[in-house]
């Protein structure tokens, strides 16, 4: 079985996921790629919007969560803190 | 304790070793705030022990700079020395101010590189950690070569470091930990060219420079891991 994920894990699945895409996603596909509820996903929505990593889009009807030049340097941060961590050997 | 044994460069480096004192500890601050700073993003243990490890590492820097410092002043602060017998170089200093910087140096330097190696032990124990923080304190006080010590502690502990990060690069085989590892192998290189300042000033004057080397190596590994966040969208 897989370690529990911490919130910057989650943070960064998401992200990702959005990344993925092209920059922008289903809220209902970022549920899934993410691997979450979609309670638990709307929390975390909130907080992404509220950092301005990302943005809610309505487009023909449709609703599109797009990430923001914030949320790509967030990620690239992450990415930074990764290879730190690796480098150092504290990734356990 | 009858005083405090030093070694150090020819009379025209006095003062350039401050300097490369100074760049090393602005390197491992550099990595300690960065450490911290991933600390507070996800508080993982290992990285609070890291920042930690690398600030008192730097802090023992200081104390060097000062002990050194007041050692090439010595005539300005009217310390009482005596020159080593048949050692131009060595000065056993019993000035109680002194030897009190100097063994503040020396502990700060070996428990900050202890608790680097620390960072990786599974079975962590505060009995243990009490243990060896206790022989590290007999073993400079009660010793009038407590710089050798310092160096040969110095030099057990990092070459300990250097197996870890070793190990690690066979695990992940990233550039940035193969120069993490080389890097402290020069480290622990100086450490044994310290040693051998005993026998000339001129060894003193290549340890320095071999630390800078090493450190200048730590700061290229810093700057790559920074560079690789910036890497493609």
């Amino acid at each position: 079985m897989g370690k529990k994920r911490g919130r910057l894990d989650i943070v960064e699945d998401m992200l990702l996921a959005i990344q993925k895409k092209g920059g922008e996603i289903k809220p209902t596909h970022l549920m899934y790629k993410s691997n979450l509820s979609y309670k638990q996903m709307n929390i975390y929505l909130e907080e992404l919007m509220e950092k301005d990593f990302v943005e809610k889009k309505k487009l023909d009807e449709r609703e599109l969560i797009v990430i923001k030049d914030r949320g790509y340097h967030f990620l690239s941060k992450i990415k930074e803190m990764r290879q730190f961590e690796e480098t150092f050997g504290l990734d356990d | 304790m009858q005083g405090v044994q030093l070694f150090c460069g020819p009379e025209w480096f006095n003062g350039f070793d401050a300097i490369i004192d100074l760049f090393s500890l602005i390197v491992l601050i550099l990595i300690a705030v960065y450490a911290f700073k991933v600390y507070r993003l996800h508080e993982k243990k290992s990285l609070k022990y890291m920042a930690g490890a690398m600030s008192l590492i730097a802090v023992a820097f200081i104390f060097k700079i000062i002990t050194y410092g007041v050692f090439y002043l010595r005539d300005n602060f009217a310390l009482s020395y005596s020159n080593l017998a048949n050692v131009a170089h060595g000065f056993t200093c019993s000035n109680m101010s002194f030897i009190l910087l100097f063994m503040i140096y020396a502990l700060i330097t070996l428990v900050g590189l202890f608790m680097l190696l620390y960072v990786y032990q599974k079975e962590k124990s505060m009995v243990m950690l009490f243990l060896v923080f206790y022989l590290i304190v007999i073993s400079l006080f009660l010793t009038s070569s407590a710089y050798y010590v310092l160096h040969l502690s110095a030099l057990i502990i990092s070459v300990l470091i250097t197996i870890q990060f070793f190990m690690n690069y066979k695990k992940n085989k990233l550039k940035s930990t193969k120069y993490l590892y080389l890097s402290f192998i020069v480290y622990s290189l100086s450490h044994v060219f310290f040693l051998l300042s005993y026998f000339s000033t001129f060894f003193y004057f290549l340890a320095e420079l071999i630390q800078l080397v090493a450190f200048i190596g730590l700061l290229y590994t810093f700057i790559s891991v920074l560079n690789h966040g910036k890497k493609k969208r």
